[in-house]
Formats: structure tokens, sequence, C-alpha cells
């Protein structure tokens, strides 16, 4: 019941600052063009739905082409780190400074490379969400405790045993954590990839600004952001169904 | 396997840690025999290798001289053959599985290999008290219901040998009488013999058939004390002259040994 109360008093929350915003712009609105009224914004989204439905497509595209080849990458990571420390030590600066790296900054290099279209956005897509699954699934992996190991062991558990009974569902939270992370990252790595391009949500965002088509930046800029959150509340879902366990038995026992 | 009687045996084992600051020796020159069916219980003060004994027993560690045995063969190899059920302090139980997952876990482990017999888990979710908690999870159980389930996966395989460290040095007073009165009730279920590790004298007492007490580090078994109580024991047990007197000869001898060390 409270999660519900919680729900309805966002719901209000978000009508009460929409009407608020609407009146304001009727009121003083000329003297600000680059702030739309909602129902301009509106109107623009559903003037352009083709567009923007069709660069939509792309960017979803490549965040998930992209999230999945970045999650994969850094899981692969993660366990090479954990299976050799000493690759870790090797490794983990250069990780760290790759990860330094503006991907904005990347952008540019990676059109050169592979040019206009496809692949740079979703390579970009992958490196936002690479870090932070490569980070997390290295704590993941380690996350298995001492005791739970001994058991293992007590009980002449091969290692694959060991690894699918213990070391697995204790890295699982980690994992889950970083795919929430990573998934609005992969959407925002998508969209700067694109920003150079000639499609997807990122190129629609650009052309938009020096089009000085506001209503239509504005709606393209709220969907976007829309994107990436459902795609964190998809996880934050999916986290909630596979590992509960652990919130509740870091919090009870 | 030897049917000489002797569950477990230790012969001058030696156990020494390779520290930074130099080599630290938890053990030294141990020998204690427990025979089959027999509960022997292992106090000392805090520190002295206890704990590290019941690993050297349980194959978790490896001596560093001496010879142990469990019903003839090495450690290694009654570890292999699940002759082992082991109990700790910390009951490790895995927060994704329910009770009956934890309890049945040593079942799947072993699951498609050859081996020996086992028990239903259910009958012993029962056993331990805790037959309407099989869907409950670790986070809405008590200390003593982790514990009762963490018993309940060591007897799973039908172990020979129970190895308890301390099992309820994490539970307040009362709920560790409970406890005890618990474990004999069903460990007089099973034909195992048990070594139990445990820093209070009372609970050694009214647990054991014999009371190891060992020196402080590096430990060493200093002396020994038959515990002549009849089994069944009870709470009636606790206020007995006999065990009141046992108590106090392994306190006295328990203190000897502590305060002859400088």
């Amino acid at each position: 019941m409270g999660v519900r109360a919680g729900w309805l008093r966002t719901v209000i929350a978000f009508v009460v600052v929409v009407a608020a915003w609407e009146a304001l712009e009727r009121v003083v609105g000329a003297r600000f063009p680059v702030v739309p009224a909602p129902s301009a914004i509106v109107a623009a989204a559903l003037g352009a739905s083709n567009a923007i439905w069709l660069n939509l497509r792309l960017t979803l595209i490549e965040s998930a082409i992209g999230l999945v080849a970045g999650s994969v990458l850094g899981l692969a990571l993660a366990a090479l780190f954990v299976a050799w420390p000493r690759a870790e030590n090797a490794l983990y600066n250069l990780v760290i400074t790759v990860h330094s790296i503006p991907l904005l900054a990347v952008a540019p290099v990676l059109l050169i490379w592979f040019g206009v279209g496809i692949v740079a956005p979703t390579i970009i897509a992958a490196l936002a969400c690479f870090f932070p699954m490569a980070v997390n699934a290295t704590r993941g992996l380690r996350a298995a405790s001492a005791g739970a190991l001994d058991l293992m062991r007590a009980l002449d558990a091969d290692p694959r045993q060991a690894f699918l009974r213990v070391r697995l569902p204790a890295s699982l939270p980690y994992v889950m954590t970083a795919l929430k992370l990573g998934a609005p990252a992969a959407v925002l790595g998508a969209t700067v990839g694109e920003w150079l391009g000639t499609a997807g949500i990122g190129y629609l965002l650009f052309s938009s600004m020096v089009n000085f088509q506001v209503p239509l930046l504005w709606a393209t800029m709220l969907i976007a952001a829309a994107v990436a959150l459902s795609g964190y509340v998809f996880f934050a879902g999916l986290e909630l169904a596979l590992v509960g366990w652990h919130a509740r038995s870091a919090s009870g026992a | 396997m030897r049917s000489d009687g002797v569950a477990i045996s230790l012969a001058s084992v030696s156990k020494t840690f390779p520290m930074e600051t130099g080599p630290l020796s938890a053990l030294a020159d141990v020998s204690l025999v427990v025979r089959e069916r027999e509960m022997v219980a292992l106090v000392g003060p805090s520190g002295c290798g206890k704990s590290t004994l019941l690993r050297l027993v349980a194959d978790l560690d490896v001596p560093t001289a001496g010879e142990i045995r469990v019903h003839g063969e090495t450690p290694t190899v009654a570890r292999r053959r699940r002759m082992f059920g082991v109990v700790f302090q910390d009951p490790v139980l895995l927060p994704w599985l329910d009770v009956l997952g934890n309890v049945r876990l040593p079942l799947d482990v072993v699951a498609g290999t050859p081996a020996g017999a086992t028990a239903d888990p259910r009958a012993l979710i029962e056993l331990v008290g805790l037959a309407q908690f099989e869907r409950a999870h670790t986070w809405q159980l008590s200390g003593g219901m982790k514990q009762r389930a963490a018993i309940a996966r060591a007897l799973v395989l039908r172990p020979t040998v129970l190895l308890l460290d301390e099992p309820f040095g994490a539970l307040d007073e009362m709920t560790r009488q409970r406890m005890n009165l618990e474990l004999l009730r069903i460990w007089s279920e099973t034909s195992t013999s048990a070594l139990v590790v445990t820093h209070s004298i009372a609970e050694a007492v009214f647990l054991a058939d014999r009371v190891a007490i060992m020196s402080p580090r590096p430990g060493r078994i200093v002396a020994e004390e038959r515990v002549d109580l009849p089994r069944p024991r009870t709470i009636e047990t606790l206020a007995a002259p006999d065990f009141l007197a046992c108590v106090g000869r392994v306190t006295r001898r328990l203190f000897s040994t502590v305060e002859a060390t400088p």
C-alpha cells in the first residue's frame, strides 16, 4: 500500500508540474521562446511521430546490441581478473584509462574508422556500459563468503559445482546493478555516437537544435530520457525478481 | 574402514602458520582419540587452536606434522567419501535458497556421483524442529533456527563423524541451553561420533562423554576428564551435584593450565 501511495504522489506531482508549466507558458511564454509549453511539445511529437519512431528504433537497436556486447565483455574481463589476479594488476590501470576517455571524444575517431552508420554508436554504447559491468562483476565474483566456499570443499564439490551453486548466485546482485546502470548508459552512448551522424535520436536532437525546432528538440529529449529510464526500470524489476533475497538478507539477517 | 572402534585419532599433530612476522605455532603435539558413538568436547582459552584442530580433521587445512585418521582413513579420503557432517559457528545458509533447498544442498552436490546412504531432507527438517519452515528463507529465521537448519544439512549425507565448531557461540544463553538439549536429542537418533569445540565449560560437560582440555597457544591437550553423567541428559542434569562437580574439575584444570603459562 505504501508503494502504491508513493506512485500516486509521483503521478500527482507530475500532473501539477505539467499544468503549472503550461499555465506559466501561456502567461509569460512570449519572452522565453526556448522553453515550449507542454502542449507545443506534444504537438511537435505527434507531428513528427514517424521520424521520431524511425530514429528511435535505430537508437534502441544500437543501445541493445551495445548493452549486450559491453556487458559480455565486462563479464569476461571480470572472470579473467578473478581467475588470474596477475591479469588484474596488469590490466586494471589500462581499463581505467580507457574508461576515462570521454565518450564524446571517442566518437569522432570511431566515425573516421567506421564511417557514418550503426557501428560507431553501437561501439560507444558498449564502451559506456563495459566499465560498470567489469567493476561490479569483479566484485560480485569475489562476493562468495569464505564460509560458503568452505562448505563446498567440505562437500567435495568440483570447481564447476562451486561456481554454479555459490559463486554465480552470489555475484548476481552485482551483475544486476551493473545492468541497471548500463542500460541508460548504453542509450546515452548510442545517442552521443549519433550526434555527428545522419540517423538516430542523437542525430534528431542535433538537427532539431540547428534548425531551431525547439518543441521537437524538447520532445526528442524527453523521449530519450523516457527510453533510458525504462531501461533502468526494466532491469530494476528484473533485479527484484531474481535477487530480491540480497536486499532482504542484507537488512534482516 | 577399520572397526577397532576408533572414529578419529590425532597423533602428535602440529600446525604452524607462516606469517609475515614469523611462523605462528597454533598447535603443538596434539594427541586425541574419539571413539565410535562417542561425543568428545574440546575446551580451551581463546586462540588455543581448537578451531584449527577441527579444520585439520575436516581436511579444510593440512597439519604441519603428525597424523590424523578418521575411521582409519586420511582426512582427505574421509572428506571425499563425505564421512563428515560439519557445523560452524556461522551457519552459512545460502540466502538464495529456502530451508529445504539449503538442507538438500549436499544431496544436489553429490547427485550423479556414487554416494552412500542418504537421509530424507524433510525428515531431518522435522527432526530439528523446523517442519513449518521448509519454505522460509534465511532472513526469516532466528539464529537458533539457522543453526538447526545447518545441523540438518550436516546430517543429510548420513555422516559417520560430526564436527561442530562453537555451533551455538552466537546465541544467547537460554537459546544455547535449549539447542544443547536439541543437539543431544538429534545426536541420539544417529549413530555418529562427534567432536564439539566450545569455549563454554558447562556446555562441554553437558554434551560430552569426555572433555579434552587444551592449553593456550601453542595448543596441546593437557588433560581429559571423563563425564560419567547418565544419558539422556536433561535440564535437571544442569543442577545435579555430579554435573557441577565435573564442571568444577574441568574449570580448575583449565585455569591451572592458563596460569602455568606466562
